[in-house]
């Protein structure tokens, strides 16, 4: 006998396979591992019970501790929400697992099983059915009792099947609603062994020879002994087809507190599945013998007599439905949404390690992406203190500014001054390169590619450098003493050392002279001192922090120049300590169709990477982020937040960066109905899930 | 996305009489006859009605319970109450009769920590842990000897 090689499989969400085509697929992919099987194997789910208590315990210290009395606030009304969440909802854990008995190399047999139950499966020890000693007892009935003090552990009893009715199974029944029997259990398909495909034809031909000659001699009707051939010949037909014949035992383990309930969930369970499947209730040492189900042990050393059931490969496919049921997982991080289907809290913490937690959300307007983005960003400030930069162009801003008690940064083209020479970078080069890309935008024209650009990008550098080189250090330029527009203007005039260069750096001056300065169109917003605070102003934490755009709607030079200052300022802050921050950009595109200014945004996303700094970037089409260098800040934003994409379907065909989404999904993303999201987070799962808001967040925020 | 489970169709079910399939109903008609036989020998009055009790008795005790011929399911339960009454009495005779029939006293009372332990054994050797060594005369790498070394034979 080959050593057994234990795996945990994390399940996954069927509501993103639960169309005809999707479950069919599914069935097709489980058959396809399962008709590799050349060897012993066992399927085995474990569901126990599961509150939201331990969410609800870390709120309640974490409102004790803070000294901040609006997130208190806010903590208790997280906590209420979970309450109610709790008392009107029955949540299960469920896990699943595999073991096989191979001389294949357990690594490789994870990635197939990975690769076939599209879930991440890895090499890992089960967890125990119970803890400690226990021993079997016969009165009232046969069960199994801890020995010594209970200390919260529970009776178990057994149920073993034996035979399967003629019936139909799928993905939805008769496993799943056994998984939704909120009471902890566990249940292990035993498939001691897969027949070698001819010995399964002979061994079925030899049935169907016999039953012919019994029947050729049969003087009366046989109904039983015609529908046998019949199965037999259709199972043939399947093996033909690729399927395997294997023999399978269903074991269900269930825990009670008392006696009473416990022989109440044994008959509840045995009522559930008796359309589909006799089980047994084990009585003495086959009771013991049976436990050997739920652990890593051989059909043949358990040595129960055998009552398997010969099913091909399509029909045991159906057997494994349980991992189709994620039920609610740790309650780490901060509530994303609700499952469709399944009703479970979806949690998520994208900070527990240092890896990239940049988030891109795309969606079409109104179908809930603003009203979700701020009811995140409130549930990571009051729950994880994590405060947040929101950048917006639609003047929405102003409901979570007011939410939190924030001032609302405004932007206008009439009020605010932006200069472009302030300093966002440490370095002199850095500092110089972000104004000239500003520059660029301003004339929208980039300052390179030809000879002339290119002297003209080095004039203009020349003249910042000369003003720059005025201060002893860069840290020192305060936006009070920060040379403006047109003081670069006349120290760019004057430079050249030829008439040539020197008609050049002229020109130059008097192009952006002529838009920055005087009554050129942008010189009210960026030649002057700036007048809104970004700067970080010695505080240790800077709180959340809401800038609004719409001001500016009428020009979208104003909006991206506005954006990307701000931006710079909020990454300069980045620089300085790895507390964790929320940079929200709403509307992005509006920033990525100015090169130069995109070239910035790929940056700032490398940079608040590292500084530990989650950068959510919004916009309707997920498009935008695929196309050229916007894919670099797609590539750098492990986190997707999908909402209806009916307009930009295309890419989710064609990208590679989606090839793990299935025709399922894909529909699923197509037609997804307001508040409705796919949460796609690489690595680790996708998720089918609704926006749920507690009634503080829609008090705040339904305007939104 | 649906199977339609079908019959055993590896096992031959047989017609019967009464729903009782014919090889139990010749196993039970086998029984009384020997029964007959015998007990007619010595009790010859006694032997038809003894006859029809194994017969019946066959018939009942060879039955399907859970999938399980009712007397392997009997069996099955008076093993493991005789390893309770054993465990709690030691010294009673059931628990002698328990050492002579070596039944598996482990059975009752089972540890958690033993019966789910993971699957241990030989683990096979992680590519990854290799060494590499830089220099052949490190500690644990090649060592370059002057000559063969002379094998040591023990007595």
């Amino acid at each position: 006998m080959s050593k057994a090689s234990t795996f945990l499989i994390e399940p996954f969400d069927i509501m993103l396979h639960a169309t005809e085509e999707g479950v069919q697929s599914l069935q097709a992919r489980f058959s396809t591992w399962l008709r590799t099987l050349n060897s012993p194997a066992r399927f085995i789910c474990w569901q126990m019970p599961a509150t939201l208590d331990e969410k609800i315990n870390d709120l309640s210290r974490q409102a004790k501790e803070t000294d901040d009395p609006q997130r208190a606030q806010l903590l208790m009304e997280y906590r209420r929400y979970y309450e109610q969440l709790d008392d009107n909802a029955e949540y299960q854990r469920a896990l699943c697992g595999m073991a096989v008995w191979s001389d294949q190399n357990p690594r490789a047999l994870a990635g197939g099983m990975a690769s076939s139950f599209d879930t991440s499966v890895v090499e890992g020890a089960w967890p125990a059915l119970f803890e400690g000693k226990y021993e079997i007892r016969d009165a009232p009935f046969w069960h199994l009792a801890p020995v010594g003090r209970p200390g919260g552990r529970p009776l178990w009893a057994i149920l073993n099947s034996y035979e399967f009715a003629p019936s139909t199974w799928n993905f939805f029944r008769p496993l799943p609603p056994l998984l939704r029997l909120n009471f902890p259990l566990a249940l292990s398909i035993d498939i001691p062994k897969t027949y070698e495909r001819n010995s399964a034809i002979d061994a079925l031909e030899g049935i169907i020879q016999a039953y012919e000659v019994h029947l050729s001699g049969a003087s009366g009707e046989d109904s039983r002994s015609v529908q046998r051939i019949s199965d037999c010949r259709k199972a043939l037909q399947e093996i033909n087809a690729g399927d395997a014949l294997h023999l399978v035992q269903v074991s269900i383990a269930i825990a009670a507190d008392d006696l009473d309930t416990l022989r109440e969930r044994i008959a509840t369970v045995i009522n559930e599945t008796r359309a589909w499947f006799s089980l047994r209730h084990e009585v003495g040492e086959l009771l013991a013998r049976s436990l050997g189900f739920f652990a890593a042990k051989s059909t043949r050393q358990i040595g129960l007599p055998d009552t398997t059931w010969p099913v091909v490969s399509r029909e045991l496919a159906l057997m494994l439905s349980p991992l189709g049921y994620r039920k609610l997982s740790g309650t780490d991080g901060v509530l994303r949404g609700e499952a469709v289907g399944a009703a479970y809290p979806v949690f998520h913490d994208s900070w527990r390690d240092k890896r990239a937690t940049h988030e891109i959300w795309v969606g079409t307007s109104g179908f809930g992406k603003t009203f979700a983005n701020n009811c995140y960003l409130t549930r990571e400030y009051a729950e994880n203190g994590i405060p947040f930069d929101l950048l917006e162009p639609m003047g929405h801003g102003k409901h979570i500014a007011k939410a939190f008690g924030l001032p609302w940064y405004v932007m206008s083209a009439k009020a605010t001054k932006l200069n472009p020479q302030d300093v966002m970078f440490p370095t002199l080069i850095e500092q110089v390169s972000h104004t000239t890309r500003i520059y660029e935008t301003v004339l929208g024209r980039p300052l390179s590619g030809g000879q002339r650009q290119n002297l003209e990008r080095g004039l203009l550098g020349e003249a910042l450098e000369i003003l720059y080189k005025g201060f002893s250090q860069l840290e020192q330029v305060t936006p009070e003493v920060t040379p403006t527009c047109d003081v670069v203007c006349d120290v760019l005039a004057g430079l050249g050392e030829k008439d040539a260069t020197r008609h050049i750096a002229r020109d130059l001056a008097d192009e952006i002279a002529g838009l920055c300065t005087g009554s050129g169109p942008w010189s009210s917003f960026l030649n002057g001192i700036t007048n809104v605070d970004l700067t970080r102003g010695g505080r240790d934490w800077i709180r959340p922090r809401v800038f609004s755009f719409h001001e500016l709607e009428s020009d979208p030079i104003l909006q991206a120049l506005a954006y990307t200052q701000v931006l710079s300022a909020i990454r300069r802050d980045a620089l300085v300590d790895e507390q964790p921050r929320i940079i929200a950009v709403d509307e992005v595109y509006r920033l990525m169709r100015h090169p130069s200014l995109l070239d910035f945004l790929i940056e700032a996303a490398k940079t608040f990477r590292t500084r530990r700094k989650k950068l959510i970037c919004i916009d309707q089409q997920m498009s935008i982020f695929l196309d050229g260098k916007a894919r670099l800040v797609f590539e750098n934003s492990p986190i997707r937040v999908i909402f209806s994409q009916r307009q930009g379907m295309n890419v989710f065909h064609e990208d590679a960066a989606f090839q793990h989404l299935n025709q399922q999904h894909r529909d699923i993303i197509a037609a997804l109905p307001r508040f409705h999201f796919v949460l796609d987070i690489q690595d680790e799962g996708l998720w089918y899930a609704r926006s749920v808001a507690t009634p503080g967040e829609l008090a705040r925020f339904s305007t939104t | 996305m649906a199977a339609d489970f079908k019959s055993h169709v590896l096992l031959r079910d047989e017609k019967g009489l009464f729903g009782i399939p014919f090889k139990r109903l010749l196993l039970a008609g086998v029984g009384a006859g020997l029964t007959y036989t015998i007990i007619n020998l010595a009790l010859p009055g006694w032997s038809i009605a003894v006859a029809v009790v194994t017969g019946i008795a066959i018939i009942v005790l060879t039955s399907p319970r859970g999938g399980i011929p009712l007397w392997n399911r009997i069996i099955y339960r008076l093993r493991g109450s005789l390893l309770l009454h054993t465990v709690r009495h030691p010294k009673s005779g059931m628990g002698q009769l328990v050492n002579i029939l070596d039944l598996p006293l482990e059975l009752v009372r089972l540890d958690g920590a033993q019966v789910f332990s993971p699957p241990g054994g030989d683990f096979e050797i992680d590519l990854r842990e290799w060494i590499t060594f830089a220099y052949a005369n490190e500690s644990d790498g090649l060592v370059f000897v002057d000559g063969p070394l002379k094998e040591v034979l023990y007595e």
